[in-house]
């Protein structure tokens, strides 16, 4: 619960920071204004100066950008995307077009004002479809048609009522929209992915663009001028997305130290597995019963070592392989029921209610649970003793039951779980995301259901050959 | 017929395979891995198969099948080997005349299954109703690995070729269970006749949702010669140990 009102507490902070960085631009222009100062004499060199620096801070994000979606990942072309968009938005603001065409005004403000908008819009569509694809937020296709149209309605009422001195209503419907769409955003994800750095630096970013452009229109509409404002501007929008490489870097290799750690403890625990499950007392065992089996029949004698060897095969297969068809599992358990029935007076009778077997499994993770149910539950000495193991189509996902009606026990009296069990649910459990629920009383037999969501990679995906 | 086995460790399996294959009226001669020889005494014999080790230090046998299928078409393959292999992994050509694989130490009953497809073609599957039901593949008969898949079996051979749903299977086979114990079973029959059928490569059966569906083609049998008009012998037993059998008795007794 302390973490829960740690984190609401953080959100807050990062809302007011947001806020802030909305509204900076708003407050030194307004604040100059009531001052009485012009920004565009008082800093006339620094600007400039400014301007051009943060230009080169661009230019660099965007070569950055691009070197890194071309090297790295596809997904970083969004945020190339974003770039080139700040570029073209900081290259069209009246400060850098001070730098280039003098302070005169003119045409090429008036153009550079429109294309100001354009980029603005552009950058704010961007960052909201980088929220959509780096966070997964699934945003409707209709609502980002939707959400396009309306900024392409905004343009053309902005450069088209810009001469007649009403652009602003072109820009507060695009506010407007904004304001949506940070809203439907925020609506549609859950507060630990609203948590994540990289979205909180996005969405920084996200506001202090719209800040500079909310800046540059009240400066507007209020007749004065904006000099300096941009450029100033510029200074948060470089930091933040400074803030954002901190945070991909820090997410990158955190995710990509955390997949080699998986994978090696995964390893670690199928070698153990490979390892329990070719018990050397049972192959001598079988070998055994093998040589007698000879001396009365040599047909059996060599059903006993096809049966051996498939058994084997099977699990020196397994050191390639980690999933295998639900079915060729099927078929590797009942040739371990073979090879014990082989060997032991009374045999098991296995029952297979079978309804589905198009999904896969970690290999040699359904054997360990028969492997029990043989050792302990004794159905070979009842009379209508059996091991069922069935399989079941449900809405959600597919239900896998290995059960008996042997003598069960009392879970808070035996030990925990065999080796083999604990390996197979743990690789179950890494592979699938999947957790055995066993149910055993004396008396009674034991249950062990196994239930594997739809959205399970071995089920939704060909791993099944 | 005769056939070739390449081996590099030929002493090791001398006794088994000779043992099995010369009980068939095929010729055969062992290769070490020496590719010159193989080759020339392709071209100079009519070799109907080449069994090939597929791990040989000199040529592997997926590369010598490849030579061998350019020298002589009408040579089969089987792969001996002791890993598993899929088919996906031969080339077209050697696929296409692949005939099957075999897996070390050899089952003597897939054996038996490759050599009859050698000599005979695919093999047909024998039905025999009359008396005591009964199934064989080419010469063996087929181990059913449960009565009541056997008896499942036996009930679609006398549904002749029309659709056999699960509730008229439970109500022949089990006729006294409740409902829910003897679905169980029928599915587990079901499973089973799925699986030995799969064993012996022969898969007849359509196994649809709730429903069964023979296939005929490829079987012979002997009460369909009979519905058929061919002059069957029969001693008046159809499928004896089966209750359900002596529902069929009269259709046939008539005469």
């Amino acid at each position: 619960m302390k973490a829960e009102a740690n984190k609401k507490r953080v959100r807050i902070f990062s809302a007011i920071a947001d806020a802030l960085l909305l509204l900076t631009g708003c407050i030194v222009a307004a604040a100059a204004h009531a001052a009485g100062l012009d920004f565009g004499q008082f800093y006339l060199q620094s600007v400039e100066v400014l301007a051009i620096i943060a230009l080169c801070f661009f230019a660099l994000f965007v070569v950055i950008e691009v070197v890194s979606a071309i090297t790295i990942s596809d997904s970083t072309w969004h945020t190339v995307f974003v770039a080139v968009a700040l570029l073209g938005f900081h290259l069209t603001g009246r400060d850098f077009l001070a730098v280039m065409f003098g302070h005169g005004g003119g045409l090429s403000f008036e153009i550079g004002d429109i294309l100001h908008f354009f980029f603005f819009e552009v950058a704010a569509f961007a960052i909201f479809l980088f929220w959509n694809y780096t966070f997964s937020v699934g945003i409707p296709r209709r609502v980002l048609i939707i959400s396009g149209l309306w900024s392409l309605v905004c343009i053309a009422l902005y450069s088209s009522l810009y001469f007649f001195g009403l652009p602003m209503i072109g820009s507060a419907l695009f506010f407007v929209g904004v304001v949506a769409a940070a809203a439907y955003t925020y609506r549609r994800m859950p507060l630990a992915k609203q948590m994540d750095k990289t979205f909180i630096a996005t969405e920084a970013l996200f506001y202090s663009v719209v800040g500079s452009a909310l800046t540059f229109e009240v400066c507007l509409v209020q007749g004065s001028s904006s000099a300096g404002v941009s450029a100033f501007h510029a200074i948060p929008v470089i930091l933040v997305f400074l803030s954002i490489y901190a945070a991909f870097a820090m997410r990158t290799d955190r995710a990509a130290l955390k997949a080699s750690e998986y994978k090696l403890q995964y390893e670690r625990i199928k070698a153990r597995a490979l390892k329990e499950q070719i018990k050397p007392h049972f192959i001598f065992n079988v070998l055994a019963a093998i040589q007698s089996l000879y001396r009365n029949n040599v047909d059996e004698g060599d059903r006993a070592v096809t049966l051996l060897a498939r058994h084997l095969r099977t699990n020196i297969e397994a050191t390639d392989v980690d999933f295998i068809p639900f079915e060729k599992e099927l078929d590797n358990v009942q040739v371990l029921v073979d090879l014990e029935n082989m060997r032991l007076g009374n045999a098991f009778h296995i029952i297979y209610d079978i309804d589905c077997t198009d999904f896969a499994v970690p290999i040699l993770s359904l054997q360990p649970y028969i492997e029990n149910a043989i050792k302990y539950s004794r159905v070979n000495e009842k009379e209508d003793g059996f091991i069922l193991i069935s399989t079941r189509r449900e809405e959600e996902g597919i239900l896998l039951v290995v059960a008996d009606n042997g003598v069960g026990f009392d879970p808070a009296a035996v030990k925990p779980a065999s080796c083999g069990i604990r390996n197979s649910s743990e690789r179950l459990s890494m592979l699938m995301g999947v957790t055995p629920e066993i149910v055993s009383s004396p008396g009674k037999g034991t249950t062990v259901r196994i239930f594997i969501k739809n959205s399970t990679p071995s089920i939704s995906s060909q791993i099944i050959e | 017929m005769k056939i070739i086995i390449v081996d590099d460790e030929i002493t090791a399996h001398h006794t088994f395979l000779g043992d099995v294959i010369g009980k068939t009226d095929a010729e055969y001669r062992f290769f070490k891995d020496d590719e010159q020889e193989i080759l020339d005494y392709i071209q100079k014999n009519k070799v109907s198969a080449a069994f090939l080790d597929i791990s040989m230090p000199h040529i592997s046998g997926f590369d010598l099948a490849k030579k061998i299928v350019r020298a002589n078409e009408e040579t089969r393959i089987v792969f001996v080997t002791g890993q598993s292999v899929k088919p996906s992994d031969l080339d077209a050509d050697v696929r296409a005349r692949t005939v099957g694989f075999l897996y070390k130490p050899y089952d003597a009953d897939e054996l038996h299954a490759i050599l009859s497809v050698l000599e005979k073609g695919a093999p047909k599957l024998q039905v025999h109703m009359f008396g005591s039901f009964e199934v064989f593949m080419g010469d063996s008969p087929v181990r059913f690995s449960s009565n009541k898949s056997k008896e499942l079996f036996a009930l679609l051979v006398a549904y002749n070729g029309r659709s056999l749903s699960m509730t008229d299977a439970i109500s022949q086979l089990w006729p006294d269970l409740d409902v829910d114990k003897s679905k169980i079973l029928y599915r587990d029959a079901v499973w089973r006749l799925r699986k030995t059928l799969q064993q012996i490569d022969f898969n007849c059966v359509d196994f649809a949702r709730a429903c069964l569906f023979l296939n005929k083609e490829g079987i012979q049998c002997d009460y369909w010669d009979f519905l058929q008009g061919i002059p069957t012998e029969h001693s008046g037993e159809f499928c004896k140990s089966y209750d359900w059998g002596i529902e069929y008795l009269p259709s046939f007794n008539k005469e």
